[in-house]
């Protein structure tokens, strides 16, 4: 039987987006120290975020949590600015989530599939 | 375009913010409004290089910084993840409304909440905001340094034969330098774990014979403070305790008082508070007492109001 409707799918996405979106967060400070406009910026960029100003409480609570740590830089051009970096528990958390989102996307990918994989 | 268009439009975002987030406890509340205020001020940077600013231009970094009631229901709804006492004991819910008036009230329940407690409006998380090391039962009663080194004395005296002391974080002001510093009471540190979203929030500490409680009001201004020994999960008073100590500290009363009893003699206390600002009830349930330490809170309801 198929009869989703179409609000119950935008609160799936919206559900999808609030499990994820810290992990998010945490993959784009994988590499490198960003701050907060930049990080802000990309997740609106990519939908992620619904407006880029939600992305401060989210910022808040992860470093909160002790997963990222903040520090100031002076910058040549305009204002200082907050630099974001991954905490060893930030990156942990990062690692495991990693290895769940993949087996969790196969296990869908694969009933999707109609079983067939495997 | 006009210079002070430009600024009218930007205060008058922030003077929104400020108002949507005033649920908040203040030292979130001020970090999420310099963040976004930083976040401000770089985009008009980077505008001011490419091309002359304009209302326009402004009106469109925060029309993509979103609506202030988003920010503030992002923050409210997200808020903590950190394990505190009360996350401890499993889903912790709380719910809160904003009446026309301007009166903030609010009602929340953590360990079972009894039916009378739920209300259709829309829950969320029962949040504790920072609190100090030594808050729970675990780590309470550790070495005096490890509050004192980081705060403030604000407040001494003598309660049960033990001197007393109140330390205020530094850095910080009112309810929440408390919050954030704690109590230490015969040479050994304890915390302060803030009643947020409720403004009243109570200690009881086991120290020997008789118990010692003692606690935050966050209304602004002298508080009366009462204290029952009541049953956890209702509102009903039950038996008034002697009154505490209650003096202003902070702008913000903190209370402390003697049980004629050991602390493991109450199973539940009820905290009421009446300030200009504001009333409050909290109803705690009190687990194992342990010398020398906090004893553990495993339940807790409260219903407030805030005046603004």
């Amino acid at each position: 039987m198929y009869r989703m409707i179409p609000g119950g799918a935008a609160n799936l996405m919206a559900q999808m987006r609030r499990g994820s979106i810290e992990f998010c967060v945490l993959a784009l400070l994988r590499e490198q120290e960003r701050y907060g406009l930049d990080l802000s910026r990309r997740l609106a960029a990519d939908g992620l975020v619904t407006s880029e100003g939600t992305m401060y409480p989210l910022l808040a609570r992860l470093r909160q949590d002790g997963l990222v740590e903040t520090s100031w830089h002076e910058s040549s051009q305009g204002p200082p600015r907050r630099y974001y970096r991954l905490t060893g528990e930030g990156r942990a958390a990062l690692e495991a989530f990693t290895v769940q989102w993949r087996s969790f996307r196969d296990a869908i990918d694969n009933l999707l599939d109609g079983g067939r994989a495997r | 375009m006009s210079r002070s268009g430009v600024e009218a439009i930007v205060s008058d975002y922030f003077a929104r913010l400020r108002r949507a987030l005033a649920p908040l406890p203040r030292s979130r509340r001020d970090q999420l409004l310099e963040d976004l205020r930083e976040h401000v001020t770089l985009a008009r940077a980077g505008l001011s290089e490419e091309s002359e600013e304009s209302e326009l231009s402004v009106r469109e970094i925060l029309d993509h910084l979103g609506r202030p009631e988003d920010i503030a229901a992002e923050a409210l709804a997200a808020y903590p993840r950190r394990p505190s006492r009360r996350r401890a004991l499993g889903l912790a819910t709380a719910a809160a409304v904003l009446a026309a008036g301007g009166t903030f009230a609010g009602i929340a329940a953590s360990g079972s909440p009894p039916a009378a407690t739920r209300t259709d409006a829309a829950m969320v998380p029962l949040a504790n905001s920072d609190c100090s090391p030594a808050t729970d039962a675990a780590t309470s009663g550790g070495p005096a340094s490890t509050l004192t080194s980081k705060a403030t004395e604000v407040a001494h005296g003598m309660v049960a034969g033990n001197r007393w002391s109140l330390w205020s974080a530094r850095g910080q002001s009112g309810a929440n330098g408390l919050e954030d510093g704690g109590l230490v009471l015969d040479g050994r540190a304890y915390g302060l774990c803030p009643g947020f979203p409720n403004p009243a929030e109570l200690e009881l500490a086991d120290v020997g014979a008789t118990g010692i409680v003692y606690g935050v009001i966050g209304y602004h201004g002298l508080a009366k403070v009462d204290l029952y020994k009541s049953t956890a999960g209702t509102f009903d008073r039950g038996t008034l305790l002697p009154a505490p100590e209650v003096m202003l500290t902070s702008g913000v009363s903190f209370f402390i008082g003697t049980l004629p009893k050991s602390a493991c003699d109450y199973p539940s206390l009820e905290l009421n508070a009446a300030a200009k600002e504001g009333s409050s009830q909290h109803n705690l349930g009190f687990g194992r007492c342990v010398t020398g330490k906090l004893v553990e809170i495993t339940f807790s309801q409260g219903a407030w109001t805030i005046h603004r």
